[in-house]
């Protein structure tokens, strides 16, 4: 060997080590993200996306030719656009009377000295924790024809000849679902008004600004983006939900009742996907508005400290707000409630529970301890994966900002805007079925299902955590030699923490309760409790099915009281959009 | 870099858990079994007890879905089942080319009209459907008699009914008025009396035991459910009649626990099944066993012609007509 050649072929090597000691570990962090999306998200959303343009199927998920007798089915049938009239009416009202009740009360909570303020903002969140199918039937128990307060309003409303309208229709409807999803504005308000820049408004009042004006042109206009974020939950959970209306909704039908009666009763997954689709662009059209919306009221704050907002104290204030919230948290929580006492009896069919009784609870260590095991099982082992998932995607994004970041940003944000009965419609059209990946009735697509659902949750509490975070420290850690793994283990993740825990909670919690997308997955080793809920509701079987939720209830509750009272947890954050 | 790569240990121990449920089953003599429904959870429960009491040794497992996913789950070869039971005809029809022929020990019990071509399945019990009303609102003259009474004003806004586009009894329903005058007019005379179409088969009865409803039309055992609970309900058998239906069960071709399904299905086609049915409130098809507490004796009811065959074959199209004028 000559000793040109050699030299030639060290540098060889050392290309080769060179390219081994690069730091690869950002990319390989980044695709593997990625690739789980594509397959797991993508991929089921282009095959449903496919499925709406064949033709329709019987009770297979084969290739069945193409077609647009789906959307000619959809559109050329009056029960159809009906049902799409009312899933849009139904939303918006929704998504208005949330932002009229959360607001107001948000405002209350963080500007309003008024005592147990961790103790509202924990109840505050327990309505939208709840099966919301579970929420529809103790609505019927409570203001049904035969509803305990609908009697008593009505005894007292009869001298002034008035009498209650029916719950059942499109009024039920709106009252049930703003009545379960008002949360999102309550907390996402409560978070936006508790950490404003107080320095404004102090500004505005020093120059003598009233107080009706700066609330116009500073407080309202600095919570738009944090507001716009809420409505956009809200109205993405009222067009998805299938509980409300099943129950309450008589033959007012929506989209997610047209879905059920196309897969469920005529095994049509293609039927199915077209009304996903129409589905998907109603809440694309959305979107597109909130954004123009929030865009035109985006304001950039710099501060370099952050200053506590003052509170007021006046007593009329503080009599407001104790009573708004009071009348409002009552009011939601009535479900809870009846949930709880109804758990002791036997039936309760007439105006009143009747048999008191434990064996509600004796049952559930004979009948539901596998239940039991594959809730925990499964919502845990998702939480851990959407933590370490959300919080390495979220520093990533943030602070590397490698190219095609803002796709990365979109793929993990889409599932938060895709209503569930879609993902799941996607999901069991890529995966049920016998075909190259059969996943269903594993736990595997359990998991898989609640991380891509769910990891928005941690990955925005944290993205908001660390835009707030100077990069200084790590900077420190990195210059001293650290690798980025090491920056991102020992300083940025004690950090923000605070941020993991509460996105992690908000993940937990709403999987210990999550049915739509279960109900489509599950198989016989992988039932959960909300499953066994949602069965024992329909065969009339109040008293377990109340027992189990209570149970629930109190899991999730005291995990959420016991974050609230640490400090620097904020549940809102995992909401931002 | 220790520590990451212990935490990429346990993920991948995590993991690997994951995937390897169910490939690590017990081997210890022990059987397993899974139940695929279209009844309750309940009644799942109850029939997997009496079945354990005599074959303490097969570990069941089960599964509710509605009739129309347990029809699209086998014929997908996705169902990771063994057994479907409490399946109406009109949809074991449809999937017996996903099923196991076998001939149970008591194949001599049933005559052809009561099990599947080829022994695929075997008839276990009748859904026969029947008015359900509530005795606090509805008294007397006030109680409906016939199927067209149903079109009477005077209970507009009072009966709920199960949408046939997500039932397969509600189908039924629908296929039972179009048997009685050849067209849907009866069922659109009642469509627009007010009558609400609930989207769950379930949650009628449930309504009307609460006294939300008067009236709904459901499958006898969720009438002797309701009366067993002390709900004020009561049923009568419309005078024209009610359509003769069976529903039954059978091994779903290509299942994992063979051995397990046919001893299943030995019990279950006897006199042991057909009590467990019977405890569930249902009526068995078997004559050895009485019909279900506070219900009539099958020789009392009225029937009229009834053809599952017939009824899967127009269900696209009535389904449509029923659509079109709701």
């Amino acid at each position: 060997m000559s000793k040109y050649s050699m030299i030639e072929n060290g540098a060889e090597t050392n290309k080769i080590k060179k390219f081994f000691q690069k730091d690869f570990s950002q990319f390989i962090v980044f695709a593997i993200p990625m690739i789980f999306i594509g397959i797991f998200l993508l991929y089921p959303m282009a095959i449903t996306l496919i499925r709406a343009f064949w033709a329709p199927a019987e009770y297979t998920f084969k290739f069945t030719g193409w077609s647009l007798e789906g959307f000619r089915t959809f559109f050329g049938t009056k029960l159809y656009l009906r049902a799409l009239v009312n899933s849009i009416i139904v939303s918006l009202s929704v998504t208005i009377l949330c932002i009229l009740i959360g607001v107001p009360m948000g405002y209350c909570v963080a500007r309003v000295k008024i005592p147990g303020k961790k103790l509202l903002v924990s109840l505050g969140i327990l309505p939208i924790i709840m099966p919301s199918f579970v929420g529809a039937y103790t609505w019927v128990i409570l203001l049904g024809n035969k509803g305990i307060v609908r009697t008593a309003l009505n005894f007292i409303l009869k001298p002034f000849g008035v009498t209650l309208p029916s719950i059942y229709g499109m009024f039920g409807m709106i009252l049930c679902m703003t009545l379960t999803y008002y949360p999102f504005v309550f907390q996402m308000a409560y978070g936006a008004f508790s950490g404003a820049n107080a320095l404004l408004e102090e500004s505005a009042m020093l120059m003598g600004a009233g107080k009706a004006r700066i609330m116009r042109t500073i407080t309202l206009p600095l919570i738009i983006p944090s507001l716009g974020a809420a409505a956009l939950l809200v109205f993405v959970r009222a067009i998805g939900n299938f509980g409300i209306p099943a129950v309450i909704g008589g033959n007012n039908y929506v989209l997610p009742t047209l879905i059920k009666f196309a897969y469920g009763g005529a095994g049509d997954i293609n039927l199915a996907s077209s009304i996903a689709v129409i589905n998907v662009i109603i809440t694309g059209l959305v979107l597109y508005i909130q954004k123009y919306i929030v865009n035109r009221h985006e304001y950039e704050t710099i501060s370099a400290s952050h200053t506590d907002i003052k509170q007021h104290e006046s007593l009329g204030a503080k009599i407001f707000a104790i009573i708004l919230c009071l009348i409002v948290l009552i009011f939601s929580l009535l479900p809870q409630l009846t949930i709880i006492v109804m758990s002791f009896f036997k039936r309760w069919t007439g105006l009143l529970p009747s048999d008191f009784t434990w064996t509600n609870y004796a049952n559930i260590f004979k009948k539901s301890s596998h239940e039991l095991f594959n809730s925990f099982f499964l919502s845990i082992v998702a939480t851990i994966m959407c933590a370490i998932f959300g919080s390495i995607l979220a520093y990533i994004t943030e602070r590397k900002r490698p190219k095609g970041s803002a796709l990365l940003d979109l793929s993990i944000m889409a599932p938060f805007i895709l209503p569930g009965t879609v993902v799941s419609i996607a999901l069991l059209s890529a995966f049920g079925g016998n075909g190259l990946m059969k996943l269903t009735g594993t736990y595997l697509i359990l998991i898989i299902s609640y991380m891509i659902r769910r990891t928005p949750y941690v990955y925005r509490s944290v993205a908001a955590n660390l835009t707030q975070l100077n990069p200084s420290l790590e900077e420190a850690s990195t210059i001293s030699g650290a690798t980025w793994f090491y920056t991102f283990r020992r300083v940025s993740v004690p950090l923000i923490l605070p941020s993991i825990i509460s996105g992690s909670v908000m993940t937990l919690t709403t999987l210990l309760q999550e049915l739509s997308t279960t109900i489509l997955l599950y198989g016989p080793r992988t039932r959960t409790v909300p499953i066994q809920i949602f069965n024992a509701v329909n065969e009339n079987d109040l008293g377990r099915a109340s027992a189990l939720s209570t149970v629930l209830l109190i899991v999730v509750f005291a995990i959420i009281y016991t974050m609230n009272s640490r400090k620097g947890t904020d549940l809102s954050s995992s909401m931002k959009m | 870099m220790k520590k990451t790569l212990v935490v990429l240990l346990v993920l991948a121990t995590v993991f690997t858990a994951v995937f390897a449920q169910g490939a690590a089953e017990a081997k210890s003599g022990k059987m397993e079994l899974v139940l695929l429904s279209a009844g309750k959870e309940a009644e799942s429960e109850k029939i997997i007890e009496a079945f354990n009491k005599e074959y303490p040794n097969i570990t069941v497992t089960h599964l509710e879905k509605d009739s129309g996913d347990v029809l699209t789950l086998v014929q997908q070869k996705s169902s990771d089942s063994d057994v479907v039971l409490l399946i109406a005809q009109d949809s074991l029809v449809p999937m017996e080319e996903n099923l196991y022929a076998y001939t149970t020990k008591n194949d001599a019990k049933f005559s052809a009209d009561y099990k599947g071509a080829g022994n695929k399945w075997y008839a276990c019990s009748m859904p026969l459907q029947t008015f359900m009303y509530n005795t606090d609102l509805l008294k007397g003259d006030d109680i409906p008699k016939s199927w067209f009474d149903l079109a009477d004003p005077k209970y507009k806004g009072k009966i709920v009914l199960t949408n046939p586009a997500s039932s397969g009894s509600a189908y039924a329903q629908l296929y039972m008025m179009y048997k009685l005058t050849g067209d849907l007019s009866l069922a659109e005379k009642i469509a627009k009396n007010g009558t609400v179409y609930v989207t769950d088969s379930k949650s009628g009865p449930q309504s009307v035991a609460r006294g939300e409803y008067a009236l709904t039309m459901t499958g006898e055992s969720n009438v002797s459910d309701a009366i067993g609970k002390g709900s004020p309900v009561s049923y009568l058998y419309p005078v024209e009649g009610t359509g003769r239906r069976i529903e039954g069960a059978g091994i779903i071709d290509g299942c994992k626990n063979l051995e397990a399904a046919k001893i299943f299905m030995d019990w279950f086609t006897g006199k042991g099944g057909a009590e467990a049915i019977r405890s569930c409130g249902r009526r068995p098809v078997s004559t050895e066993v009485p019909g279900p507490d506070f219900l009539p004796a099958l020789s009392e009811l009225p029937f009229f012609e009834y053809d599952a065959i017939e009824a899967g074959q127009l269900k696209k199209q009535l389904r449509n007509e029923f659509a079109a004028f709701l």
